[in-house]
């Protein structure tokens, strides 16, 4: 229960951070979308990190912090790092943001003009925990090997004196 | 030269170690995120299957392309897949000329009916009857479409031959158009950029040779293995645009600071490529990390989307396969809301696809 407030206050602050950010900075920019807001989406504890996502109006990522106690995270800031996840290997990068840890995002998406409002880029977001959570489904099922070429008679025919297995 | 050589065979024979075949093996094969066994598939596809003739032609161009092409990161890709081309045609880095550079064209066109890549740097340009390129003493559109009706397949090389470039830009004098405005009956891979990526242009023949059919390619013709991601969702600038962070002036405080470059002109948010993951040169840099914003070169029209100091205002594009112009809840909830499912989904898919595992680089097969 501790480790779920742990990322509910991580998730609050977050908020808090990018609300503050975009009437600062972000608001006039072409690259927002006005119809969205600022909200922090499926925090929980995985692993070392509290897992989730935020959506600001110019980008949507997945956010991973390291957890009180774990080791924080030493890549310098842009670099590459890959969390093992339920649904497969992803590329995070390492990101600052003023009064965090330094902590991972990875992007989904960026700009954010073609969610029409707040209630889709919500529920997108939502599908996309759901889908981080849990195995990926194979895509098809593997293709039957190649059928050997026939032949007429092969060697091992030939010991079985024609006999075909 | 028999018919069944294995490209194998060629690269032996010019004198190419088998350690370093196998090198280029498993470099290719993590370029194009085959994974860990992908290096042994490649090798083992390369030594069997016969070889696939590449046919490079040149239409209106600025050689950018095949300047790229040469300087692939690793000191053997050239020479491996130039064993590939030069036995062939390419009329820029081939021995031959004139007379003879023509009647190459038409040997392999005719010994390798069917079986051969065309693949086209550049475009034609129509009017007057195409008198604006000439090649061979023939307009090149003429021959463009000659030699695709016999081909296996087609790779449109850089901007040029995928989008018009800048030849097609306003007001378009020589009416140059991309080549799938002339090939209309055979697949098209596309690898626009201005030039492409090396190793992009590597990876694509490789993958043709190694598995026989083209890489699985997005709606508008491209290799979703390295066009699947934009320039700014992989970019090491990236956490300072979500922190609001921005270069607001060349050369200011922010720019040494490495801030990022919306605002300064950047098409990263729009771009889609694999500069910020396979950068360029050995993957030393690329525009962005030399201070510069991505102009935007692999996008359809680019020259004709203003200037490239303007701040992107206008984003039209999507990254996901919607089917729709919007993702909206608000208009049709229950359609709407599966769509929104959908594109969380497929983002996740996207992650999942370029995310690399850490621990265990591909190593070359052991022979």
């Amino acid at each position: 229960m501790r480790d779920d407030l742990e990322a509910a206050e991580l998730a609050a602050r977050l908020e808090e951070h990018f609300e503050e950010l975009y009437e600062r900075c972000m608001k006039d920019m072409p690259i927002c979308n006005p119809h969205l807001r600022v909200a922090c989406i499926g925090f929980r504890p995985y692993g070392d990190f509290n897992l989730g996502i935020v959506l600001t109006p110019w980008f949507m990522n997945v956010c991973a912090s390291p957890r009180a106690g774990a080791p924080k995270v030493e890549d310098r800031p842009g670099a590459t790092r890959g969390l093992a996840l339920p649904t497969g290997n992803v590329d995070f990068l390492a990101t600052d943001l003023d009064g965090f840890d330094r902590l991972l995002f990875a992007s989904l998406f960026s700009p954010m003009d073609d969610f029409a409002d707040h209630a889709a880029a919500q529920a997108t977001a939502e599908a996309a925990m759901d889908a981080l959570m849990k195995p990926p489904e194979p895509a098809s099922p593997p293709s039957p090997p190649p059928k050997k070429e026939p032949v007429a008679l092969d060697r091992r025919a030939f010991f079985r004196l024609g006999r075909r297995a | 030269m028999s018919a069944t050589e294995t490209f194998y065979d060629v690269i032996r024979r010019q004198g190419i170690t088998r350690r370093n075949f196998s090198k280029f093996c498993s470099l290719t094969a993590a370029s194009m995120g085959l994974g860990a066994t992908g290096a042994s598939q490649v090798a083992h596809a390369l030594e069997t299957n016969p070889r696939v003739p590449v046919i490079w032609m040149h239409g209106l161009e600025c050689t950018c392309c095949s300047e790229s092409f040469i300087r692939s990161a690793h000191p053997l890709v050239k020479d491996v897949v130039l064993s590939m081309i030069s036995l062939d045609y390419d009329d820029t880095i081939m021995a031959a000329a004139g007379h003879q550079a023509d009647a190459i064209l038409q040997e392999t066109r005719q010994k390798y009916k069917g079986k051969f890549i065309l693949a086209v740097e550049g475009n034609p340009p129509l009017n007057e009857d195409g008198m604006f390129c000439i090649d061979g003493g023939r307009p090149f559109v003429e021959k463009l479409k000659e030699m695709a009706a016999d081909a296996m397949a087609v790779i449109a090389w850089g901007s040029c031959a995928s989008w018009g470039c800048v030849q097609a830009a306003k007001p378009n004098p020589t009416h140059a158009v991309p080549i799938d405005k002339v090939i209309t009956d055979k697949p098209i891979i596309k690898v626009p950029g201005c030039p492409p990526i090396a190793e992009v242009m590597t990876g694509v023949i490789t993958f043709v040779n190694t598995f026989g059919r083209l890489p699985e390619l997005d709606r508008q013709g491209r290799p979703l293995m390295f066009y699947s991601q934009r320039i700014h969702d992989k970019c090491y600038r990236r956490p300072h645009f979500d922190a609001g962070q921005f270069v607001e002036e060349w050369d200011d405080e922010n720019a040494r600071k490495g801030f990022c470059l919306y605002k300064m002109g950047c098409k990263g948010p729009t771009t889609y490529n694999a500069c910020s993951t396979v950068r360029w040169n050995d993957g030393v840099s690329f525009p962005i990390q030399s201070g510069h914003g991505c102009i935007g070169c692999s996008e359809d029209g680019f020259w004709d989307k203003g200037p490239f100091y303007e701040r992107l205002s206008n984003i039209h594009q999507f990254g996901i396969e919607a089917n729709a112009d919007k993702i909206g809840i608000a208009a049709t909830a229950a359609v709407v809301g599966a769509m929104a499912i959908h594109a969380g989904i497929t983002a996740v898919g996207r992650l999942r696809a370029n995310g690399k595992p850490h621990d265990t680089p591909p190593s070359a097969p052991q022979k």
